[in-house]
């Protein structure tokens, strides 16, 4: 069993992540509301952009972590233009296509889209070659744990995400029209609200998000690993599920929670070494548990109401 | 995907009883086409294919089996699950621990790899008697990564001593058992034939009796089927467990296609994606969509590698095309749902 003191660095490893995780719930939940798709293509899209990021900073097999030099800089925004760009292109071209199906079949289209993506990622960049990007970062100690600047970006940024779209689905004109489709696509759109121009809006905002987490987490993790950097999305669907991908707070606060626990198990060993072998679990059991506990009754629909 | 909006145009138009009559005794599994098929895979293939061909027919064989289980889950019941890569590898494991640790035989070994992964199946269907839809497949795709986790700490026996079986030494590490009877690659192909054969037939059987009449039930409404006095719970659960014995023997058969040191990376998170847009490419509908599913995924993949373009790039490339297919199949299926003025 590893000493309280020795937790910390993981607790602050795990905030980051959790950060993360919250930041990419927040972007599930809000295209969920709008347009009722799980973007299961969020960590294929986020990864795309980030090696082309990797190509521009000039990376390459003799330089697999690239440092951002001169115009190079330009990456990084690129970065989060990609993302945005090739989400709000599948919200386009796509997404309407299937608008009218269950949110299942809608979300079995963004795997697609991952699908795609991912092979085109195993196409054009050798996935046995180790890459990372890496952001300007300084390092500090505090109470006795290194703190990286990335890691309190990443912190900050979730904070300012979750309070920001909080306040715009509620305050402004174009939130509450969300809202509205959210609650009934067909009867807002009778009332004159423009479903496709707030949809694509929805599309939009989640894919800047999607870019933005990409800056952050191929740092995080030190890596640019396809398999991981796609994939992120199952763990990060675990603090939405929580949510039941409509509060963004309860989204918020069990992501974080997601983040430090799977975090704070890596230094056990011995006995408990299974604890941290089995860490990353994590997301997986608190999903499948409050999925249970959200379904506790059973429910039918009959003649389109849910019936217990 | 675009026989969904046929079978629904048609269940919709017809009465309801002559769609299930219609579906469960004509359009599964055709008895005379499947053993003409069974006769082809056993004694043609062999006969004028070479052994790199024989290796993807091997490949094509068992894939087919567990596209088949996620076929028939999606088609038959409506439930999507996204884990059956777990009970593939539950049952690939298990098979190659019994394989090192006993002298029982191969046949038998199998069949226990599948039974344990009926364990699993269940598990997973615990959760399907209260969600369904999006969250069911949520549901599913966390355990499937969970169980690549469990995998990758307890990794495949090779010949180790201990409940894990894992040898660290190379020399070690000793290569998978074969039944005595089919210890070549043409001799365990036919075999994995006849077990693909096996469980065609066992899920066609159940398809077209009572089960299937009460899973079609299930899949146009839980809340008809409940009034009309169907056990929902216990169908639910036996479709889970009949899906998760496929892909278990299915696992158990693909332990014997690698000679050593198995390999997680068949039965990863992406592997599960994968499978379901092969499921979806190859017709969820019928059981033959297994099979054209594991073609598409295997024999067409090396043979446009091996003619086409080469070097790798069909195989690397394969998810983008699994991806583009499960896309469009989607869109057409959208379209033709709307055209025959349904909403899917």
């Amino acid at each position: 069993m590893p000493g309280l003191g020795e937790f910390w660095p993981y607790i602050i490893q795990g905030l980051a992540f959790g950060a993360m995780y919250a930041v990419t719930g927040t972007g599930l939940v809000v295209l969920y509301q709008t347009t009722g798709v799980v973007n299961l293509a969020f960590g294929a899209i986020g990864c795309m952009g980030a090696h082309l990021a990797w190509s521009m900073l000039g990376g390459s097999l003799s330089k697999p972590t690239p440092h951002a030099e001169g115009w190079r800089i330009l990456a990084y925004p690129l970065l989060v233009v990609v993302c945005a760009g090739l989400t709000l292109a599948y919200g386009i071209c796509i997404a309407p296509l299937l608008a009218r199906r269950d949110p299942l079949v809608k979300s079995l289209g963004t795997l697609g889209l991952a699908l795609l993506l991912l092979g085109i990622m195993k196409e054009r960049w050798d996935t046995s070659k180790p890459r990372a990007i890496e952001l300007p970062s300084k390092k500090f100690t505090v109470a006795g744990g290194v703190v990286t600047t990335t890691q309190l970006v990443a912190l900050g940024f979730a904070i300012l995400v979750v309070v920001v779209v909080t306040i715009f689905l509620k305050q402004t004109a174009t939130g509450t029209a969300m809202r509205a489709i959210a609650n009934d696509r067909d009867v807002s759109s009778l009332l004159g609200v423009p479903t496709r121009r707030i949809e694509a809006l929805a599309w939009l905002g989640s894919g800047v998000i999607c870019g933005c987490v990409f800056l952050m987490l191929p740092p995080l993790f030190k890596s640019l690993d396809q398999g991981t950097l796609t994939w992120f999305i199952i763990g990060a669907l675990g603090g939405a599920i929580v949510g039941q991908f409509s509060s963004l707070t309860v989204t918020f606060f069990a992501s974080m929670a997601i983040g430090v626990i799977e975090s704070v198990l890596t230094p056990f060993s011995n006995n408990f070494q299974f604890m941290s072998d089995f860490r990353k679990m994590t997301p997986f059991i608190v999903a499948v548990a409050a999925i249970m506990w959200i379904s506790r009754r059973r429910t039918v629909v009959l003649a389109g109401r849910e019936m217990r | 995907m675009t026989a969904v909006a046929t079978r629904e145009a048609t269940l919709a138009a017809e009465p309801t009883h002559h769609g299930i009559a219609r579906v469960t005794k004509s359009q599964w599994f055709s008895p005379a086409a499947a053993v003409v098929m069974f006769l082809v895979a056993l004694f043609f293939i062999p006969a004028f294919f070479d052994s790199f061909w024989i290796a993807n027919f091997t490949q094509m064989a068992v894939f087919s089996i567990v596209a088949a289980s996620a076929g028939l889950l999606y088609g038959r019941v409506g439930l999507v699950s996204l884990g059956q890569v777990a009970s593939y590898g539950i049952g690939c494991w298990v098979t190659i621990r019994l394989s090192f640790g006993t002298p029982w035989p191969f046949p038998i070994i199998v069949i226990i790899g599948g039974l344990a992964a009926v364990l699993v199946g269940v598990l997973i269907g615990l959760p399907a008697l209260r969600v369904s839809g999006l969250y069911l497949a949520l549901v599913t795709l966390m355990l499937a990564a969970g169980m690549e986790i469990v995998l990758n700490n307890f990794k495949f026996a090779n010949g180790g001593p201990g409940f894990k079986g894992v040898a660290t030494s190379l020399s070690d590490i000793k290569p998978t058992r074969r039944p005595s009877f089919a210890l070549t690659d043409v001799t365990y192909y036919r075999f994995l034939v006849v077990g693909a054969f096996v469980m065609f037939i066992l899920a066609s059987l159940l398809l077209s009796r009572k089960p299937g009449r009460a899973w079609e039930s299930i899949r146009q409404s839980e809340a008809a089927a409940l009034a009309a006095g169907i056990d929902v719970t216990r169908y639910k659960l036996l479709a889970f467990a009949l899906a998760a014995f496929m892909a278990g023997v299915a696992g158990g058969l693909y332990a014997g296609t690698v000679p050593k040191g198995m390999s997680i990376d068949a039965f990863n998170r992406q592997s599960a994606i994968f499978l379901i847009a092969v499921v979806i490419m190859g017709g969820i509908y019928s059981l033959w969509g297994g099979l054209l599913g594991a073609f598409f995924a295997t024999c067409l993949l090396k043979f446009l590698t091996q003619n086409v373009i080469g070097h790798q790039f069909w195989t690397r490339f394969a998810l983008s095309l699994f991806g583009f297919g499960l896309l469009v199949n989607l869109i057409q299926s959208t379209r033709a749902a709307e055209k025959k003025g349904i909403q899917a």
